[in-house]
């Protein structure tokens, strides 16, 4: 396993040490965002204590959404790198196939990180439900969707990681479109583990979430890979910036409104609370505003990327692309973890 | 390589599979898709949150407003000194949880705590409080206080709490955004600069390092032959049969610190070729680009 690969396509070019740090901001931005935000989240919504029943410690409260978090940032990378091939196009092999080269390592060791951290939620899940007791793994995913959907979604991630292997061995001849659907297959389970909203309007709202989780997925994980593996190959950001540009308007407007639409459907359907004051007055109403307020801000950056940058890009001139994509992958990290903690936390 | 057959192979078929991708994943949720799963919410409990009561009853009963399981459903009745006084096994009956309660119980302030598992997977807790006054003797029971019957006390306990304590998590938070905004400034000051021509934008991060180039020759040699056998290394075991092109750039990144490969660079500029391996790993480095720290330097 080698670490190695990551910075470097052209170190000569900007010196290799300022390569180095470059390659790096963008996943720091999104890692630390991410961190920031799930952390305060669950901070502010822990639930309170329950007289004479034992709580779960506090491993497993934060635990839990770190480790989910994880999972779901392995997950996104590895569906942005298998991805990559597709926004570089296949028109001139010679020049892209480095950069492919170096994501289809990262989307292998990218689904095992996921595949693991599946697991290990499931064991946290467990032990949160039997709080002063040994979890019970077994039972817990026996009985309980959620458990059942992580151990499919570990599968599809174990599952991506062999293909991603063959990609590795055999290069572009294993289809991108494969790899995308192995590891999208994982993601599919995902919205089934958090409250997959109430009851009326249930099977609308299930594709709803499914599609917000594979527009983010595509979307961040995107941008990741474009931010981490190319902003040194101005040739080849040329040509993918503006297929990746068009990918996002897509998601944006996709994960924009599936996300309100099941937020507010939670909110309204929720019994005791009366809509558009629980919007402020529970923790849940509370982090729907924040992450409504950081996809504005994603959209923002994303429109100053796409209308700024682009034309320079285009041209192969030098642009601050790289940092820009970095400031854009932090707010995204605050909304994942935001979604993380969203995903868990009651309404009422 | 073996590119141009590989074009041939994925070329004309890549829109329509793109196409399958979404349709694929569509038809997936269907299946996926199971019946109603959602968190379940505290509607009504016997006896009410806040509820003065002349004397205790013989059991509690939390009511949600859905099916609650069975299994993982934990309640306790605690009382003034903390003791418990739930007995007997709980019992589940559609949306309603109950559980005995000891008889012989002192006056007081009690509270439910409940945790049950919704059907989503996910826990619900909470708690409910009563008091039982003293000896039963206090006719005019029933005085709750302004309850709703859905008392939300998970989250509304969590939310006090957040609004409490929590002055530093806001403190964190505005620090944030001040340092996104300020991110924010300079980028866009930094891209005026680059539109302007002002400083070609690697060269501005090359400078400060090609100001001080440091090392001395013997160290550019020894990194080089390390990074060698690291593109052996590198190449054996992932890339298989790729081009070196590939993998020598890949090298410089193996735990070298930047100023050794910087010193790589500029020994190489300055006294020709040192050994094949330099030569390799800078020429390589180059020829993914033109590279102005090298060119700083000579």
């Amino acid at each position: 396993m080698t670490t190695t690969s990551e910075p470097h396509v052209s170190a000569g070019r900007s010196g290799p040490g300022a390569a180095h740090a470059r390659a790096r901001v963008p996943v720091a931005g999104l890692t630390a965002g991410a961190l920031l935000a799930v952390v305060i989240a669950t901070w502010l919504t822990l639930p309170g204590r329950v007289p004479g029943l034992p709580m779960p410690g506090t491993i497993v409260e934060y635990g839990l959404p770190v480790v989910r978090l994880v999972l779901d940032l392995a997950a996104t990378a590895t569906i942005g790198l298998s991805l990559l091939p597709k926004l570089l196009g296949f028109d001139d092999p010679d020049r892209t196939e480095p950069v492919a080269a170096r994501a289809r390592h990262w989307a292998v060791l990218f689904s095992l990180v996921w595949c693991a951290a599946a697991l290990v939620s499931a064991v946290l899940s467990a032990a949160e439900l039997t709080p002063g007791a040994f979890p019970d793994v077994a039972a817990y995913v026996d009985g309980i969707g959620a458990g059942q959907g992580m151990i499919v979604s570990a599968s599809c991630a174990l599952a991506s990681a062999a293909v991603g292997m063959l990609a590795v061995r055999f290069g572009e001849k294993v289809p991108a479109e494969l790899r995308v659907l192995v590891a999208g297959f994982g993601l599919l389970p995902l919205p089934v583990t958090g409250h997959a909203s109430n009851w009326y309007w249930h099977d609308l709202s299930m594709v709803s979430m499914e599609l917000h989780v594979i527009g983010a997925c595509a979307w961040v994980g995107g941008l990741v890979a474009l931010a981490v593996l190319l902003p040194r190959h101005r040739d080849l950001l040329a040509g993918t910036l503006p297929r990746f540009s068009r990918l996002a308007t897509y998601a944006l407007v996709v994960v924009g409104l599936s996300g309100l639409f099941n937020g507010l459907v939670e909110l309204l359907l929720t019994p005791g609370e009366s809509f558009p004051a629980s919007l402020v007055t529970t923790g849940y109403g509370r982090l729907v505003v924040a992450k409504a307020v950081f996809t504005a801000v994603i959209a923002l950056l994303g429109g100053n990327i796409r209308w700024r940058l682009l034309p320079a890009v285009t041209r192969q001139a030098p642009t601050a692309f790289a940092a820009w994509a970095a400031l854009e992958l932090t707010v995204m990290g605050l909304a994942f973890g935001v979604a993380v903690t969203l995903t868990k936390t009651p309404v009422a | 390589m073996a590119h141009g057959r590989l074009r041939a192979l994925v070329m004309p078929r890549g829109r329509l599979r793109m196409l399958a991708v979404p349709l694929l994943a569509l038809l997936s949720v269907m299946l996926v898709a199971t019946p109603a799963r959602a968190h379940d919410v505290l509607v009504a409990s016997d006896p009410k949150d806040g509820a003065v009561l002349g004397a205790m009853p013989a059991s509690v009963t939390l009511t949600f407003d859905q099916a609650v399981r069975r299994d993982f459903a934990r309640i306790a009745v605690t009382g003034p000194d903390g003791a418990h006084f739930e007995q007997g096994e709980i019992t589940v009956d559609g949306r309603n949880v109950s559980i005995g309660v000891r008889t012989g119980t002192p006056a007081g302030a009690y509270a439910i705590g409940y945790r049950i598992v919704s059907n989503d997977g996910h826990p619900v807790t909470g708690a409910v409080k009563f008091t039982v006054t003293g000896g039963g003797a206090a006719p005019g029971a029933v005085t709750a206080p302004t309850v709703t019957p859905a008392t939300g006390t998970a989250t509304t306990g969590a939310g006090t709490t957040g609004q409490g304590g929590g002055s530093w998590v806001w403190g964190l938070l505005v620090v944030t955004a001040a340092l996104l905004a300020l991110c924010a400034r300079v980028l866009v000051r930094h891209d005026r600069r680059l539109r302007d021509g002002a400083i070609p934008a690697p060269a501005a991060a090359g400078t400060p390092r090609a100001a001080s180039p440091g090392a001395p020759d013997p160290s550019g040699t020894d990194h080089s032959g390390a990074d060698h056998s690291g593109a052996d290394h590198l190449g054996a075991d992932h890339l298989g049969a790729e081009p070196s092109a590939t993998e020598a750039p890949e090298t410089e990144s193996s735990g070298a610190p930047a100023s050794e490969a910087e010193a790589a660079g500029t020994s190489n500029a300055d006294s020709g070729a040192e050994d094949t391996a330099t030569g390799r790993s800078t020429a390589a480095g180059t020829g993914a680009g033109s590279s102005p720290a090298s060119g700083g330097a000579a």
